[in-house]
C-alpha cells in the first residue's frame, strides 16, 4: 500500500481518522464503567446496611 | 496465520509457575498490566496523597482530588453522610481506581486489558457479592432475608415473590462483573476491526 501514492493512500486516512474518534469514546466508555462499577458496589453495600 | 480480532486478548504466561501439581501461578500478562496499575496508583498517591500533597494542588494532585471528590460524592449519597458509613469509602475508591486505570492502560496499542476477561471482573464481583451479604447477615441476623420477601405483597403470592427476589439478588453478582468485562471486550473488537481497513 505504500509503495505506490494511489487512491487508496488517501483513502486509507478515514479509516484512520475513525479509530482515533472511537478511541477517544472508549476511553470514556473506560472511566463510565468503572464508574459504574464503582457505583453499583455503594448501592449494594448500601442495601445491605440500610435494609428496608 | 489469519489475523484473529481475538488475538490481543491471549493471555501468556511470561513466568510459568506450577505448584502442587494443578495450581497454576504463573505471571502472565494480565498480572503485569494488574501489577502496573497499582504501582502507577501507589506513585500517583506518592506524589500527591495526603502526606505530600500541598494545599495549592499541582496538576497530578489535582487530579487525584477531582478522583476523590467524585468517590466521596457517590458514598455520601448513596451510603450515608455519618462517620460510620464513611468506613466504606476506602474499598470503593480502591475498587474505582483500580478498575479504572487497567481499563486506560490497556487502550495503549500493544498492551493488555485485564478487565476484559470474565474471569477477572467475575471474580471481583463476586466477591462484593459474598461480602454484601455476609455484611447484610452480620448487621440484621436472620431478619436480612427479610429483603427476599417485600412488604405489602400478599402471602399468596410468597413463594413466587421468593424465588423471584433470590434470582434478582443472585443476578446482581454476575450482571456486575459481565457488563465490565463486555464493554471492555466490545472496544477492544472493535479496535481490532478497524484496524484492519487501514
Amino acid at each position: 500500500m505504500f509503495t505506490s501514492f494511489g487512491i487508496m493512500t488517501i483513502a486509507s486516512i478515514f479509516p484512520m481518522l475513525i479509530v482515533l474518534f472511537i478511541t477517544v469514546i472508549e476511553m470514556a466508555v473506560a472511566v463510565i464503567q468503572a464508574y459504574v462499577f464503582a457505583l453499583l458496589t455503594a448501592i449494594y453495600i448500601s442495601e445491605s446496611i440500610h435494609l428496608h | 496465520m489469519a489475523y484473529s480480532a481475538f488475538e490481543q486478548f491471549e493471555i501468556i504466561r511470561i513466568i510459568p509457575l506450577h505448584l502442587f501439581g494443578n495450581l497454576d501461578l504463573s505471571i502472565t500478562n494480565s498480572t503485569i498490566f494488574m501489577f502496573i496499575a497499582l504501582i502507577f496508583f501507589y506513585l500517583l498517591y506518592s506524589v500527591s496523597g495526603i502526606k505530600s500533597g500541598s494545599l495549592v494542588p499541582s496538576r497530578w494532585q489535582s487530579v487525584i482530588e477531582i478522583i476523590y471528590e467524585a468517590i466521596f460524592g457517590i458514598v455520601s449519597d448513596n451510603i450515608g453522610k455519618e462517620k460510620g458509613h464513611q468506613k466504606y469509602f476506602p474499598f470503593i475508591f480502591t475498587i474505582f481506581m483500580f478498575i479504572v486505570l487497567m481499563n486506560l492502560f490497556g487502550i495503549i496499542p500493544y498492551t493488555f486489558s485485564p478487565t476484559a476477561h470474565i474471569a477477572v471482573t467475575f471474580g471481583l464481583s463476586l466477591s462484593i457479592f459474598i461480602g454484601v451479604t455476609l455484611l447484610g447477615i452480620v448487621n440484621y441476623g436472620a431478619n436480612y432475608f427479610s429483603m427476599f420477601m417485600p412488604a405489602g405483597s400478599p402471602l399468596v403470592l410468597a413463594p413466587f415473590m421468593i424465588v423471584i427476589e433470590l434470582v434478582s439478588h443472585a443476578a446482581k453478582a454476575v450482571s456486575l462483573g459481565v457488563r465490565l468485562a463486555a464493554n471492555i471486550t466490545a472496544g477492544h473488537i472493535l479496535f481490532a476491526i478497524l484496524s484492519g481497513f487501514t
